[in-house]
């Protein structure tokens, strides 16, 4: 931006001297020497860079044919021969295709591949970079030992891998990725010990896979602990509760029903979606108090109430979520009700687009009769079209069944 | 000196005192924002280079994702289009189209590709936007769902797929927008972080021009050959890298691009969606974010992801830059006002008490005093009191602080992610650096001042953005609109204007149906001033207002703010196309056009009418795209500025009785 006067009046009228032109002038050559060093470093590292990549792309590929080839194409693949021979540079290069291959196989290859690891001396390295190396030596390193299938000290990783959600998620990913005995123990302690903090999605993932081994110290962390984690990890672990797979026996599930009394509607609608999977438990539905549903005045509660009763599926949730989803004041609730009440509906000939489900009616299908009004009714009407419709779609685009033309026929109409 | 010159000779060199002052105060703000920006970046660099050990697709914990595409006039592209997001690598995905009243064939090349077969039910939504005209679903793609809808612009359409998706994420992007295969993977790395803080994430958007696109993708990165698209380039690396990243590091992060930004659908849906009261909507929602999250005590955050990176084309003429910047402009100074209620105050936090006010003087009234500045010098020198020297240092130092700036950016680039590799580019990219500096900065000044005045005038424009296509996908075509984003020099800075819509609504003349009907002049249209115009109605009774046209070069004398002028490039007008003469109706959109037709005082007014022997001549005026098929390789079309057309006056239209 130029400028359309000078700053002081005293050099309005001639020449700049002393110690403004000084200052100016030493400015000048500030900016200069930055604007200098800008440009050099900017070109420096393009320079750089294009002629690390003229090595190392062809470097690159002559390393993942021969690697693929000792992978595959000999009985006795020879790493500590192979790489003895390797410059830094390719060794360097061999790790990073390492990395990517350990990312893709599983099984035999992959303990394979931990071999060329133990060759390269990344075992070693990470155990040292989780000991002494800094908070990203240490992450690395722990992903280095996940992918490896290598689960170190348990010492070590208690004393040095918990204080950011990041590390403890990525320490016992370790013991499941190396399918270690005290997986679960563990790496439920590693993840949940002490105070813990929300995780991230892959903490979440981690948490839910050694829970998969082996549920009952997950759940008896949860029962003991639940009530002092923060509304975020509170979450989390409903959230695992729900995808879990593996029979809990008698676990201890009270915390997951005291849940649904949370003063956060978002840790009532995870407890919600949680108990889903526990229809099966009658003592656990016994607790449970249906006619409250109605009663949350947070909708999408509601609705992950609907999605819990319709994964019961018996007569009795089909009725409450009758009585209270065909009702409910909320679109998106009411619509998440209908599209429960269809997906009970086993063929799309039982689905009848202007037949919804009507909530206590009997043979009396007016809208007064069960003191509901018209509105009431007509917006439940449409929720239930819509839903119907999507059932429809949704059946067509998954099915690979020999039904698969009659119900394009049908959608195409 | 006589008392008049001292006061005048003290009034400019208090002028320059001040925008001097004002000059190194703003750029001490934005080294320090540049400052922060390398060190997010290096965080930003180390967080990517972490890939835990699992596998995206295995987890059932990733966040569904809805890519919420709205379109307008797409039918060239946008089977591409969702191809290539259908391709995007994510778990949990679907894509939302929402067809904005397209009078092309968009929906229709919808159907035909994907096997789109309409929802035989009512929408159980009361969704915030122009009516619904119905839903789709395709029999082969369970992840894909259409939406078609009366023309509402672009925010309308963002509102239409926002409030009907289930996702726990929306995606809004650009219907022509390029995105990298795992960009969506990366953008939505804070939510995998955060997932209950973050409420939205921001992606990189960079120059396609001169790019390679294959299959949906970007295969070879190349620098644009025309340097203004080049100096494009490096204001979007400057703004990307240095004042994205750096207002994240500050935790005030006010602009996501709207070609390709993420947010949490329910926090979106609680602020009430996207405004329709404003043309660049990306700004204003994430404001309206920050103030609706901070004024109901959340914890949340909002995050640039740099690596994550959609392609958009930018403009190569000035006469289209300049509409976009302008348009920017407006949108800029709509939210600044809108949002004056957070200005320094720390119930909005750094948002509130640095960016904003720091935003304002530095985007908003920066380039109005630096243009003022160029006004002042001549003004210095002819009254004698320019010191030539000191004006020399410092214009060096200027010129300096901004190359400086602009090199700052380059090398963020080329010190992380390196996308352009050959040096010789690079080089280049400094070159433009340098370059912008001398006549192009000074340009946008005048763009700015320009932007005002249309601001205060109320202008609520798009204008054309004149497109040439990507590799296989190209459209060829001048669309009307779109776009996203305020994004001026180095802060906050250029988005997308790749968009779709609102189109018909603000293009005045534009929108022409495919049913039958008639070209109508419409006051007031829904309720928009700005609407005014011809358009094509399947009633020709809907109106019942009579006039005739009157050359003026003042194109808001007349019923409406703009009137026709005579082009050869339709992308000059507000609309997506204009008027030509034809003697076969059927080159048009629709039946019909107009003739002239002379009534019994022999004054000419224009008639609908699908017989063009009922005029005067031989044809008659009709709807088209493409100005060559007229006999003289162009037409009318609409605008608010005369210079726009091949004289300096164009046509308005007079209401009977009216002046």
């Amino acid at each position: 931006m130029p400028l359309a006067a000078p700053t002081t009046a005293t050099s309005v009228y001639g020449p700049l001297a002393g110690p403004q032109s000084g200052t100016l002038s030493l400015a000048v050559v500030v900016l200069g020497s930055l604007l200098f060093a800008a440009a050099v470093l900017t070109l420096g590292y393009s320079l750089l860079a294009a002629r690390r990549r003229r090595r190392r792309v062809p470097m690159r590929a002559a390393l993942r044919s021969e690697l693929l080839d000792r992978l595959y194409g000999r009985d006795d693949p020879a790493w500590d021969e192979w790489v003895a021979g390797l410059s830094a540079a390719e060794r360097d290069e061999l790790e990073s295709l390492l990395d990517v291959y350990l990312r893709e196989l599983d099984g035999r290859d992959a303990d394979a591949l931990a071999g060329l690891g133990r060759a390269l001396g990344v075992h070693e390295r990470a155990r040292r970079e989780i000991a002494n190396g800094g908070y990203w030596d240490r992450t690395h390193a722990l992903v280095w030992l996940a992918l490896l299938r290598d689960a170190p000290d348990r010492d070590l990783l208690r004393t040095h891998c918990t204080e950011t959600p990041r590390e403890r998620a990525a320490a016992a990913r370790i013991l499941y990725a190396a399918e270690t005995d005290d997986c679960a123990t563990t790496g439920v302690d590693l993840l949940l010990r002490d105070e813990p903090e929300s995780f991230s999605v892959f903490g979440v993932d981690t948490l839910y896979r050694v829970a998969e081994r082996d549920p009952s110290p997950f759940f008896e962390r949860a029962a003991a602990d639940f009530a002092r984690w923060p509304p975020a990890l509170q979450r989390q672990a409903l959230l695992v509760v729900r995808h879990l797979t593996t029979v809990v026996g008698d676990a201890d599930l009270s915390w997951v029903v005291g849940s649904l009394s949370s003063p956060d509607p978002s840790v009532r609608s995870a407890a919600w979606r949680a108990l889903g999977a526990y229809g099966w438990n009658r003592a656990v539905r016994d607790t449970v108090d249906l006619a409250a549903i109605a009663a949350d005045p947070t909708p999408p509660v509601r609705a992950s109430a609907y999605r819990a009763l319709g994964t019961w599926g018996d007569a009795e949730a089909i009725a409450a979520i009758e009585a209270a989803g065909t009702a409910d004041p909320d679109a998106r609730a009411r619509v998440t009700a209908a599209e429960t009440l269809v997906s009970q509906r086993t063929s799309a000939e039982a689905v009848d687009p202007n037949d919804p489900p009507r909530a206590d009616l009997g043979a009396d299908r007016t809208a007064s009769a069960n003191g509901r009004s018209v509105d009431e009714t007509a917006a439940f009407d449409v929720a239930w079209a819509w839903a119907v419709e999507h059932a429809r779609f949704d059946r067509l685009a998954r099915d690979i069944s020999r039904d698969r033309d009659r119900l394009h026929d049908e959608v195409r109409g | 000196m006589t008392t008049l010159e001292a006061l005048g000779t003290t009034l400019v060199v208090g002028s320059g005192v001040f925008i001097v002052t004002y000059y190194l105060l703003i750029n001490v703000g934005y080294l320090l924002i540049h400052v922060l920006a390398l060190v997010q970046l290096r965080d930003s660099v180390r967080e990517s280079e972490w890939t835990p050990s699992f596998r995206a697709f295995d987890s059932p914990f990733y966040p569904g994702v809805a890519m919420v595409v709205p379109a307008y006039n797409e039918a060239a592209s946008i089977v591409e289009s969702v191809r290539s997001m259908l391709a995007l690598n994510y778990p949990d995905q679907e894509i939302v189209v929402v067809n904005d009243g397209s009078s092309d064939a968009t929906l229709e090349r919808l159907e035909e590709a994907f096997g789109l077969r309409p929802v035989d039910a009512e929408v159980p939504y009361d969704v915030p936007s122009e009516p619904i005209r119905g839903v789709y679903r395709s029999a082969t793609h369970e992840d894909l769902l259409v939406v078609d809808k009366e023309n509402g612009g672009k925010s309308d359409a963002l509102n239409a797929g926002v409030w009907l998706t289930d996702q726990e994420l929306f995606c809004a992007v650009d219907a022509d927008t390029v995105i990298d295969r795992d960009a969506l993977l990366d953008v939505v790395a804070p939510f995998l972080e955060e997932p209950s803080r973050t409420v939205a994430s921001g992606g990189t958007i960079r120059v396609a021009n001169e790019c390679v696109v294959q299959d949906g993708q970007v295969k070879e990165v190349n620098l644009p050959k025309t340097g203004l698209a080049g100096v494009q380039v490096m204001e979007y690396l400057r703004a990307f890298y240095s004042g994205r990243l750096g207002l994240a590091r500050l935790k005030g992060l006010i602009l996501i691009s709207g070609a390709f930004g993420v947010f949490r659908t329910d926090r979106v849906r609680e602020i009430g969606g996207y405004r329709h009261d404003t043309i660049t909507e990306d700004f204003d929602v994430v404001v309206r974010l920050h103030e609706h999250l901070s004024d109901n005590d959340v914890d949340y955050r909002i995050e640039f992801v740099p690596e994550p990176v959609a392609w958009t084309e930018v403009p190569e003429t000035l006469r289209t830059l300049g509409r976009q910047r302008r348009r920017w402009y407006r949108g800029m100074m709509e939210t600044v006002v809108a949002s004056r209620r957070m200005f320094f105050r720390r119930a909005y936090g750094r948002v509130g008490t640095v960016v904003l006010p720091f935003f304002t003087a530095a985007e908003a009234l920066g380039p109005l005093i630096e243009g003022f500045g160029y006004v002042l010098l001549p003004l210095g020198w002819y009254l004698g009191i320019l010191n030539v020297e000191f004006f020399l240092l410092f214009l060096l130092l200027t010129v300096g602080a901004g190359v400086f700036l602009s090199w700052f950016g380059v090398f963020s680039e080329v010190w992380s992610y390196n996308r352009y590799e050959s040096p010789w580019e690079v080089l280049r990219l400094l070159w433009y650096g340098v370059l912008e500096n001398f006549g192009y900065r000074q340009w946008k000044t005048i763009v700015a001042w320009h932007g005002l005045i249309e601001y205060l005038r109320g202008d609520q424009s798009w204008g054309a953005m004149e497109r040439r296509g990507f590799g296989d996908a190209g459209t060829d075509s001048a669309e009307a609109a779109g776009a996203a984003g305020p994004g001026v020099a180095t802060a906050a800075a250029t988005d997308s204007e790749a968009g779709p819509d609102d189109s018909a609504s603000e293009t005045g003349a534009a929108a022409a149906a495919a049913d039958d009907g008639g070209f109508v002049w419409v006051d007031r249209l829904v309720d928009a001033s700005d609407t005014d115009g011809f358009r094509w109605l399947a009633g020709v009774a809907a109106d019942e207002s009579t006039g005739r046209f009157v050359p003026s070069g003042e194109l808001t004398a007349g019923a409406g703010d703009g009137g026709f002028v005579w082009t050869t490039d339709f992308s000059e007008g507000v609309g997506d196309g204009g008027f030509v003469w034809v003697t076969d109706p059927s080159l048009g959109a629709g039946d019909g056009g107009f003739v002239i037709a002379l009534d019994d005082d022999g004054s000419a007014r224009p008639a609908a009418t699908t017989d063009f022997s009922e005029g005067v001549g031989d044809g008659g005026f009709v709807w088209v795209t493409d100005p060559s098929l007229g006999p003289a390789d162009g037409g009318f079309v609409w605008t608010r500025d005369p210079l726009d057309g091949a004289g300096d006056e164009g046509f308005v239209w007079v209401l009977d009785g009216g002046s």
